[in-house]
This record gives C-alpha cells, structure tokens and sequence, in this order.
C-alpha cells in the first residue's frame, strides 16, 4: 500500500474542500436552521392557552376555583380563564378552535365540597393537540390537588412525598438537540462532500482518470473515506462550537472535553462516511444521492434519539436505533456534553461507531469496482 | 495474427480484442499493432467503439476476450506495469477547477509515484513544453478551454509514460488553440519520443499527426495503413483525395455521421418487432 498514494488522493479533497467555502456554509445551515427554529419551538412550555370557564354554581368554593385558575394565569402562564355564560356556547367555541377547553363548576358544586358529597369539575379539552391537552390537564390536575388540601395543614405530614434531586442544571430543548444538531451537521458534510461529490466525480470522468493510474482498489477507497472524514469532522466541530454558543453549552469549551468530544466527531463521521461511500459506491447518476438524503435523513436521524427519546419508540422502530449510526453519535456527544461525562463513559459508543466504520469499509472495498 | 517477435518490439498490441455489453458488441475481433515512437490514429464515426478500446488498452475496461499488451505487459495480468507504461488525455476536461496548474499535476505525479525529488523539475519542464509556465500558480477554473487542454496533456505526461493516448484532444477548441495543441504534440513527440495513440474526428488533424491511421466501424478494423496509401487505396484517387473521401469510402458515410441503418435496425430490434 502506498501512503503517498493515498496522501495523494486526500490532499487533492482536502484543496477542493478549502476552497469551496460554500459548500461548508451550506452542510452548517441545515443542522443550525434545526438547532434554532425546532430547538425553540420544541419542548417550550406550552403558554397562553384559552379556556372556558362555565360558572353554575357562583359559590364561595366556585370563587376558590377562580382564584386556583387565575393563579395558574398569573405564574405559570399556561392558559387563561375566560368567563362563559353557558356550557353550549363554549363547546360550539371548542369545536371552532377559538378556545382550546370548557371548565365546568356545576349548581351545587359549594354545597357539595362542605357536604363531602364527591364535588366535581367538568373539563372538556380540544384533544385534537396532545402537547396543549396534556400541558392544561397537567396544569389543572396541580391546581386541584392544591383546592383538596385541607385550609390548614398538621404539622406532622403523613403522606408520603417524593424529594427530587436534579443532578443537572434545566436542560432546554435547544440543548438537548445540539448532539443531534452536531450528528446531522457530519451526516450533511458526509451527503455533499462524499456521496455527491462521488458520483461528480465519477460523471466527470476524474474516477478514470485515477483508474489509468496504479493505484490500487485498497488505496483509493481508504483514501476516499479519509478525506470524507476529515471533512465531516471539520463541520461536526464547527457545528459543535457554533451550536454550543447557541444554545449555551459551556462543556464544549472545556479542553479536556473538547478533546473527547473531537474523538467522537472523528469516530462518527468515519461510520458516517463509510457507510455513505457503502451506498454509493456503485451509483452512477448524480441524482440518486440527492433523492436518498431525504429518505436516509428520517430512517436515520429522527429515531436515533436526536429529537425524541428512544425509549417512547415502539419495538419495530428501537431495532433500528441499534444499527443507525446516528444512535450512538447522539448518545455519545449528549454524555459528553450536557452529562459533561468523560471519554471512558461514552466508550461503548466509541467503540460501535469504529466497529461499524470498519465494517461499512470493508464492504465499500468489496463494492468497489476496479474498472469500468 | 501478431508474432512473438513484433509482440516483444511493438509498443501496443492487441489481438483479436473483443468486448461485448450484453447483446452489443462494442469491439468485435480487431489486432494490429503500434510501433515504438509511432503516431498512431483511430479513426470512426460515434459508436464505432473507439474510447471502448482506448478504455481496454489503457486497462480500465476488462476485456471480453483476446489479448492486449503495452510494451510486452500483459493489461489484464499485469495492469499495473502496463499503467506505469501510458499517459491518458481523456476526452473531458477533468483537471479539478478549484486547484491550480501545478497542483493538479503534482497530484497525478504522487499517483504514479514519481519521487519527491524530481517532482517538482518534471512539472517545471512540462509546464515550459506545453507553455504554461507563467500560468503555474494560476487555478484552472481561470484558463480557457485551449488552456485546460494544455494541463490535461501535461498532467499525462507527468510520469514520463512511453505512450501517451488522446481521446478526441481538440475537440471544442478554436482553429488557433487546435494548431497550437498539434504543435506541441510534435514537439513531445519530437523531444520525448513517445507514442502517440489518438482518435479525431478531424482528417486534417490525423493527416497532419499520424504516421498510421486505422479505421474502424461497428466494432471491426477496417482498415490500417499509412494516410498516404490510405489515399491511394481507394478507387479513382487522384492528388486531391483526401482522409475525408478514405472515411466516406470504408466506413460509406461522414465522420460525424452516427452509426448507419443497420446498426440502428439491430440497436432498436426489440421495439421494432
């Protein structure tokens, strides 16, 4: 095997490379455009919701239930009260989507809490959005546990209570998808500077051009699975620093943890690159690659746990976070950077994503046609 | 037939070289044999299965069946040996856009594996040959299309190959970048001794250039000899024959003429039926 050879091979993809700063900007803008706009529309409190509230009873315990609402308008913001006279106008409004929830006190309802005659509250909710629905009953659930506790507590709690300990600051949204944002930046950086630059190169005619020369099958492969690597580290280290600015994520920043985290940039955009080399490596037309981004980017990107949990997928689904590539790059930079873990604790990650690089290598080798 | 003896001085010889793509034969039985420091011209209309055979001889394309060696190597058993032995010059422009001139070739210099020490003297001299070394610095995206040529020819030479193969090398240049691109292929010739192996679809440039012209059409060879007994070989030829009236007589159509009814009726057969 000839080392300057392959040397050769990178360095002619590593020129092209720096000179196309374009091509750079453009495999950032998908995973920043991702960190930003989903980073802040996702997992955000749900805020300023609509609801109804049908009063038929206008007691002392009614008047509680008001000042429980406008409580819950007030500090968590989640919905805000609004008074309707009956309980037929207010679900015509439900279904026309100008409120999003009826709260009915029914007659009789104060009567009812001093009697201990199981006192009610009506909820009618829009359920046609989950995250809105289950973001009000959470909030109203809170709210009736407070009414049920008695005016004045004994000093002795004998309910058992559980005491929460936060190992990590509040973890946001936007933090929580940057590993996903930094996997998405190499698997872009792999698509444009690997996949589509290939089969460029291939239409070209530049791969026969180094097919009249003696450089062998090994060589030229390895060669071209380096220089994509290489770039796919330099956009998944850009994404890391760009994207931890963003969404505030210090431990980037932190030497030692800058370090672990370029090891596992490097070992995920190796399983990134071969893998894509893998899937081109027998294509010819150059809008293949372009027409497969969209497919491999949800099969591979959306269940690897980079904007949901892995645990919420069903069985059929969880088989294939454990080939996907994206499963341990995600769960590798998401230890590293918000767990602030070290290198040894991401290691089984490390050591599946290069088992997977050198699988998908040798088979790229294998596929890999000599001639024409 | 090839003898033993013309194998071991010829620089090309292919014997009996066929290659099919399924059902089509691209190259169907065709020998003959090219002499050291030779210019040697191929010559068919489009689809006759001209960049087929470049492609086998050069190694990147297995052949179907025969037998094809460069200076005695064997393409299909010792493909590197005979890799060391030829430059190409690809019909498409191919040298990278973004890097410059001397990059591009000292890229394919480390290819080929010419030493460190030498490289950069080897690139200088070609650069001075092909007239390009005021432009060294310069990125090829820059230079114009007769310009790009130029570095394609060098970058084929850049490993000192003893036969240089040309696939169409003036196609898409003006009249004036076409004479300068004859000129210098006489002079690398005229320094270097190298053979040249080119296909045209210009006579005047293969009239010019070549020491032998083959013909071929639909796969076969029809037939090799020099221009002027090429000339001289066809019915009521007199001093103003030209390769043009050569052309139109064996292959029975223009140059740029596509492949004629019959090749079409069997290309289309199936849909026919």
């Amino acid at each position: 095997m000839s080392t300057q050879r392959i040397l050769a091979i990178i360095e002619r993809e590593m020129r092209k490379f720096m000179r196309s700063p374009a091509l750079i900007l453009i495999s950032l803008v998908l995973p920043l455009m991702q960190l930003l706009i989903l980073g802040n529309s996702f997992g955000g409190k749900i805020q300023g919701a609509r609801i109804a509230v049908v009063d038929s009873d206008r007691g002392p315990e009614a008047r509680r239930v008001w000042e429980a609402l406008q409580s819950v308008e007030y500090n968590a913001k989640t919905f805000q009260p609004v008074p309707y006279a009956s309980e037929t106008e207010a679900t015509k409004d439900v279904r026309a989507g100008r409120i999003q929830g009826v709260i009915i006190i029914p007659p009789e309802y104060s009567r009812k809490v001093y009697s201990n005659n199981r006192p009610k509250i009506g909820l009618e909710l829009d359920n046609t959005d989950a995250f809105v629905s289950s973001a009000i009953v959470q909030a109203l659930s809170g709210m009736v546990t407070t009414l049920n506790q008695p005016a004045v507590q004994s000093r002795l709690a004998g309910q058992i209570a559980l005491q929460q300990v936060e190992l990590y600051p509040y973890v946001p949204y936007m933090q929580y998808m940057l590993p996903g944002a930094i996997a998405l930046a190499m698997f872009v950086s792999v698509m444009i500077g690997g996949g589509m630059a290939y089969i460029d190169d291939k239409s070209r005619g530049v791969h026969e051009g180094y097919l009249v020369t003696p450089i062998t099958r090994c060589e030229l492969v390895l060669a071209m699975n380096i220089a994509g690597t290489l770039k796919a580290s330099a956009g998944g280290a850009s994404l890391m620093v760009f994207g931890s600015l963003l969404a505030g994520v210090g431990t980037a920043f932190q030497p030692l943890h800058f370090l672990s985290l370029l090891v596992l940039i490097v070992c995920s955009s190796f399983a990134f690159m071969t893998m894509m080399s893998c899937i081109v490596s027998r294509m010819d037309n150059p809008l293949l690659p372009r027409a497969i981004f969209g497919v491999l980017n949800t099969l591979l990107y959306f269940p690897s746990g980079a904007v949901y949990p892995v645990e919420s997928l069903p069985s059929w689904l969880r088989a294939i976070t454990y080939v996907d590539p994206f499963t341990y790059a995600v769960d590798g930079l998401r230890g590293l950077l918000l767990r602030g873990a070290s290198l040894e604790a991401v290691f089984s990650d490390i050591a599946s994503l290069a088992a997977f690089g050198v699988l998908m290598l040798t088979a790229n080798t294998l596929l890999f046609k000599r001639t024409l | 037939m090839i003898t033993n003896g013309q194998e071991q001085s010829a620089a090309i010889t292919v014997e009996h070289a066929s290659k099919r793509f399924g059902d089509f034969t691209a190259v169907n039985d065709v020998s003959f044999s090219v002499m050291p420091a030779e210019t040697f011209g191929l010559l068919g209309p489009n689809g006759a299965g001209k960049s087929s055979l470049i492609r086998m001889i050069t190694t990147v394309l297995p052949l179907t069946s025969g037998r094809i060696t460069v200076y005695g190597e064997d393409v299909f058993l010792n493909p590197d040996r005979a890799r060391l032995s030829i430059g190409v010059v690809p019909q498409a422009l191919t040298s990278d856009t973004e890097l410059t001139v001397e990059e591009n070739l000292d890229i394919y210099a480390k290819l080929y594996g010419v030493n460190r020490s030498t490289r950069r003297a080897a690139i200088s001299v070609l650069l001075e040959m092909v007239g390009l070394e005021e432009r060294r610095g310069a990125t090829v995206g820059t230079l114009s299309g007769g310009l790009r040529r130029r570095v394609e020819i060098a970058r084929g030479l850049v490993h000192s190959p003893k036969i240089l193969f040309l696939d169409e090398p003036t196609t898409g240049l003006d009249p004036v970048s076409r004479v300068d691109v004859w000129k210098m292929l006489e002079r690398i010739q005229r320094e270097r001794h190298v053979t040249i192996f080119l296909t045209t679809h210009y006579m005047e440039e293969a009239d010019k250039l070549c020491d032998r012209i083959a013909i071929v059409d639909r796969g076969r060879l029809i037939t090799l000899d020099t221009p002027e007994n090429l000339k001289s070989s066809i019915p009521g030829a007199d001093g103003n024959t030209s390769l043009n009236d050569v052309f139109a007589y064996y292959t029975g159509r223009g140059l740029r003429e596509p492949a004629g009814p019959e090749q079409e009726l069997v290309e289309h057969k199936p849909r026919n039926l």
